[in-house]
């Protein structure tokens, strides 16, 4: 019963069924593809472990730490293994390689962003100037196994030139997946032949033994260091990546703040689109009243209508934002894989938000046709 | 005649507007035995379409009692008089008042969404009420494609489609040319003459009201034969 009635309702005036839809799916595009989106500003990427402790310069993200710091977290009694890092200052335009290098030391395989094939890891190991490349950079360069590839560099190597040299000895995997532009060489040797910083790293990634014990260990890091020069900011990974973007700003709040307000634009033209079309219906409805069309059910009749439009909305809107994020990640050679995404529940966050401003945006006018009185209606026509 | 369908007994409605008061119908009495094909004519505010409305449950008297077939209509609250008007009831008007996006045959089938008859049943009543009113041969056309009196067509078989004793008629005739108001009477007649319906129709012209076994008319409320 109510499909014909609602069908009837809708297609009265098709250009405007059409226009309020498309309005609906544009405000749910755009919801699908900012929350999408929303991890990377928050911090909140996939593949961020709780039981990870990274251990940064508290006053410069960008600064080192002393070695001394990995052996102080090594004898944590939480702690099960530590890596450690230190960042490869390239001059990319002289450099073969566009990619992040990274000298890499301690467990590595406790780095689970990272893929790396046991075959590989051991050459790595065994070869103190071996370099695992991630897979994405390798395709783009057309580098394999055995290749030799050049980083200019910042930082003097002890032949007196800024030139390092690596042999390709494995690739590995990464998840997200913008982390394969990159290359990871041995720490040891880079520290070894590096003129400068000697003796010192950038971060430091412990695992913990459970991790309800991360925030315990991160605090144990930072009081240890509180006093020193080379004061340190510890965290679980996956927090500490929330809290540094939002020493940026409160994007998730301007993010929700820019779709409050698009909702309510769409609350406005939705509760428009219908209160016009109970208004023109008039007579339609007081003649469903006189076949024997209950009260309840003409006011069932506008609600469901406003649901049907929303749903439609909703239906294209996010659809189109599936649809686009693999596109997206498409163009961008797969880098975006893992950064943004869609979770289920952003899904049946937008079917709530849809249900509320359908009914919202349809109780007045689904009221003024419930209580309208056929005899009046009949009379006015 | 036979035994009466329609007891009106004493009825009166008044309405309230703004400070004034409105004496439409005043202890209005009157029977309308079944199949009777009866004519109300009076002019313009005497209360004939108020009595029809009355008549047909789609409202309520101020005073007094309205029975059909027994069952008191003054009684019923809102919901109950349109369950009852679903089954009992026919309405023609005199705009037809079909739904515009609809075709002829779902607008034909309106009524008996509020039943539990399966689509096929539905099918086979509807078919059946366009053939009797002649206009089964236009089913997949919409409103704006039938002329005046195909549309009166199709709202006559809607209000036939679940077969109601009786048919209350506002002006059928009123938006038609005097050929095509002729051959909805003549309709009219034979589903009153052949199929049996109870027919109260309120019209303001004379040749329509001709067709009707009785004409009563109204005025200031109040029958005046």
């Amino acid at each position: 019963m109510y499909w014909t009635l609602i069908k009837a309702g809708i297609l009265r005036k098709k250009a405007r069924s059409i226009l309020t839809v498309l309005s609906i799916s544009v405000a749910f595009l755009l919801f699908g593809l900012l929350q999408a989106a929303a991890p990377i500003f928050s911090g909140q990427m996939e593949g961020l472990k709780a039981d990870m402790v990274l251990t940064m310069n508290r006053y410069n993200m960008l600064g080192k730490l002393p070695y001394s710091h990995v052996e102080f977290i090594k004898e944590i009694e939480e702690v099960e293994a530590v890596l450690y890092m230190d960042y490869i200052t390239s001059i990319s335009q002289e450099t073969m390689l566009d990619g992040v290098t990274v000298a890499m030391g301690g467990d590595i395989e406790i780095y689970e962003r990272f893929q790396i094939s046991d075959e590989h890891l051991k050459a790595f190991k065994d070869i103190k100037v071996g370099a695992l490349v991630g897979e994405s950079l390798a395709i783009d360069k057309n580098i394999v196994i055995g290749d030799r590839v050049f980083v200019k560099s910042l930082s003097m190597n002890a032949d007196g030139t800024y030139d390092w040299e690596f042999e390709v000895v494995g690739l590995y995997k990464a998840n997200p997946k913008a982390d394969e532009l990159g290359m990871v060489v041995n720490y040891d040797y880079f520290d070894d032949s590096r003129t400068s910083d000697k003796g010192t790293v950038g971060y430091i990634i412990a695992k913990v033994s459970d991790a309800e014990l991360a925030d315990d260990v991160s605090q144990t890091i930072d009081t240890e260091f509180t006093n020193s020069s080379w004061a340190t900011r510890s965290g679980p990974e996956s927090q500490i990546a929330v809290d540094m973007m939002g020493e940026f700003g409160d994007i998730e709040l301007i993010i929700n703040a820019i779709l409050s307000a698009v909702f309510f634009t769409i609350l406005l033209v939705t509760g428009n689109t219908i209160s016009q079309s109970v208004r023109e219906r008039t007579t339609d409805i007081a003649v469903l009243k006189t076949l024997g069309y209950q009260d309840i059910q003409i006011f069932n009749m506008v609600l469901l209508e406003a649901l049907f439009l929303i749903s439609f909305g909703i239906i294209l809107g996010l659809g189109l934002s599936l649809l686009t994020l693999p596109a997206i990640n498409a163009v961008s050679g797969g880098l975006t894989e893992g950064l943004i995404f869609l979770t289920s529940d952003k899904i049946i966050l937008a079917l709530i938000i849809g249900v509320a401003v359908s009914f919202i945006s349809s109780i007045m006018p689904a009221y003024h046709a419930l209580n309208l009185k056929v005899v009046d209606a009949l009379r006015s026509d | 005649m036979s035994e009466t369908l329609i007891k009106v007994d004493n009825v009166s409605k008044i309405y309230q507007r703004g400070g004034e008061t409105l004496t439409v119908l005043d202890g209005l009495n009157l029977e309308v035995p079944k199949q009777d094909f009866l004519a109300l004519m009076g002019p313009s505010g005497s209360g004939k379409s108020t009595l029809l409305n009355l008549m047909g449950g789609l409202d309520t008297p101020t005073s007094g009692g309205i029975g059909i077939n027994g069952v008191q209509l003054d009684q019923m609250n809102s919901k109950q008089l349109s369950h009852w008007r679903a089954s009992n009831v026919g309405f023609i008007f005199q705009f037809y008042n079909l739904l515009p996006v609809l075709t002829a045959d779902k607008n034909v089938e309106l009524p008996l969404l509020l039943t539990n008859l399966s689509k096929s049943q539905r099918k086979d009543h509807v078919l059946t009420a366009m053939k009797a009113v002649g206009i089964d041969d236009r089913a997949d056309h919409k409103p704006s494609e039938l002329s005046g009196g195909q549309q009166q067509r199709v709202a006559i078989a809607r209000a036939l489609v679940s077969d109601p004793d009786i048919l209350v008629c506002d002006e059928p005739t009123g938006d038609l040319d005097r050929n095509t108001a002729t051959e909805i009477l003549e309709l009219l007649k034979i589903l009153n003459e052949d199929h049996g319906k109870t027919i109260i129709m309120v019209t303001h012209d004379p040749v329509a009201a001709e067709s009707a076994k009785r004409i009563l008319h109204l005025d200031k409320g109040q029958l005046t034969d």
